[in-house]
């Protein structure tokens, strides 16, 4: 039995199925991913720099 | 899948890759596979633990308390780099569905990204996936590899003369109230934005709370200690339990450890092109090395940079700065995992 023969029954086991189709719906899914991380951590750095500025001056 | 228990205690012992966990794991994996052996203890830690996504939280009560924010909050700008080394989740999350994986597993695959353990399995369990086992073996894994990983990444992605980009370290001071009052405004920002987010970051503050309110230093010492050594111990041992054999000898495995490692190249290359994008704008130069500190791997992907710098110019110390992005991949994995649930499950309904 050659290696090929016995790798095949493998390859035939595989549920995985190529879907270049959900291309445009994971591009969406990028898109909205990132800019919610921008937008939460664009938020979290201006709370910090706003609780900088107000911690300092109450300091002085 | 007893040889892969076996691989997994080598590495741990002989390679010291990530040992508190893919020891346990590795040994897991033996005991859950040996023939006409119930595992009935291990199905119950389970369902105790992972299956509703407690140990992971609890885990991150002891990560919160270890943590120093404080070169963060003297430059939050380094947040950015947080959020910029986490498109490895979404380009991996792309390639899971292009090869075929079905939304909630791909999501669950694409969590490797974040970099960060706790997050990879709250996320694999909430949705449920069927290759929970291999996640976490793939997500722990690259962690510990990040040493050989982003070197060359970096590398490829930088000039010599951007590596040799000094920045000197001068932290602004942080106030007391400051480090009280991030943790509890964070939750309350990524819990508004992204609900789904909530518990997990929710729990990473506490514990940061417990640690900076300066009136429970047992406690935040537990937290550090004790609780995120015990829950560590438990959590690598009862993951073991979805590593059966039927679930981890797969074809989709070695699909998925390979996504794996595309996940922490993008998240690298994330991070470094958006240095590289800061500085078109800005007259101050940011060493592009900061930006793949901004992948979760704390502390290792810190070290990695800081040794970079110093090998192309022994007088530019990058740690502190590297510390900094390094932090911020923490929060934005987090917040990154909450954002995938929530987004994914408005497709799934």
């Amino acid at each position: 039995m050659t290696l090929f023969s016995k790798l095949l029954p493998l390859l035939g086991a595989i549920e995985l199925k190529f879907s270049p189709k959900t291309l445009g719906e994971s591009l969406l899914l990028l898109a909205k991913g990132m800019l919610g991380i921008f937008v939460v951590i664009g938020a979290i750095i201006l709370i910090v720099y706003i609780l900088n500025k107000v911690t300092k001056k109450k300091e002085q | 899948m007893i040889g892969v228990g076996a691989i997994l205690i080598i590495l741990a012992i002989k390679w010291e890759m990530e040992p508190s966990l893919l020891l346990p794991m590795g040994f897991g994996a033996i005991l859950v596979n040996l023939p006409f052996v119930n595992a009935e203890a291990m199905h119950t830690l389970y369902n105790a633990g992972i299956a509703n996504e407690l140990f992971p939280l609890l885990l991150f009560i002891g990560i919160g308390a270890m943590i120093d924010f404080g070169p963060l909050l003297s430059n939050p700008k380094l947040l950015l780099f947080g959020a910029a080394a986490q498109l490895g989740i979404f380009i991996t999350l792309l390639l899971a569905r292009v090869v075929g994986f079905q939304l909630n597993d791909a999501a669950a695959i694409s969590i490797i990204g974040a970099a960060d353990g706790p997050t990879s399995i709250f996320v694999a369990q909430y949705f449920n996936s069927q290759y929970t086992g291999a996640i976490i073996v793939a997500a722990y894994s690259y962690m510990a590899l990040v040493p050989i990983i982003q070197p060359p990444v970096i590398k490829l992605m930088t000039t010599k003369n951007e590596r040799r980009i000094k920045m000197p370290y001068k932290p602004a001071s942080v106030s007391k109230l400051t480090r009280i009052l991030f943790p509890i405004i964070v939750t309350i920002i990524a819990g508004a934005i992204a609900p789904k987010s909530a518990e997990l970051i929710g729990f990473l503050m506490f514990g940061n709370l417990i640690r900076e309110c300066g009136v429970l230093k047992s406690l935040s010492e537990s937290a550090q200690n004790m609780l995120a050594n015990l829950i560590t111990l438990v959590l690598g041992i009862t993951v073991a339990f979805s590593m059966q054999a039927e679930q981890f000898v797969k074809v989709e495995t070695i699909v998925i450890i390979g996504l794996g490692l595309v996940a922490f190249v993008f998240d690298t290359m994330g991070g470094v092109l958006f240095a590289k994008f800061i500085n078109l704008f800005s007259k101050i130069k940011v060493n592009p090395m900061i930006g793949a500190a901004g992948i979760s791997a704390f502390p290792m992907s810190s070290r990695v940079v800081h040794k970079m710098g110093l090998k192309e110019d022994p007088y530019n110390y990058l740690l502190m700065h590297a510390a900094g992005a390094n932090v911020s991949g923490q929060i934005a994995s987090v917040i990154a995992g909450g954002l995938v649930i929530t987004l994914v499950e408005n497709i799934l309904g």
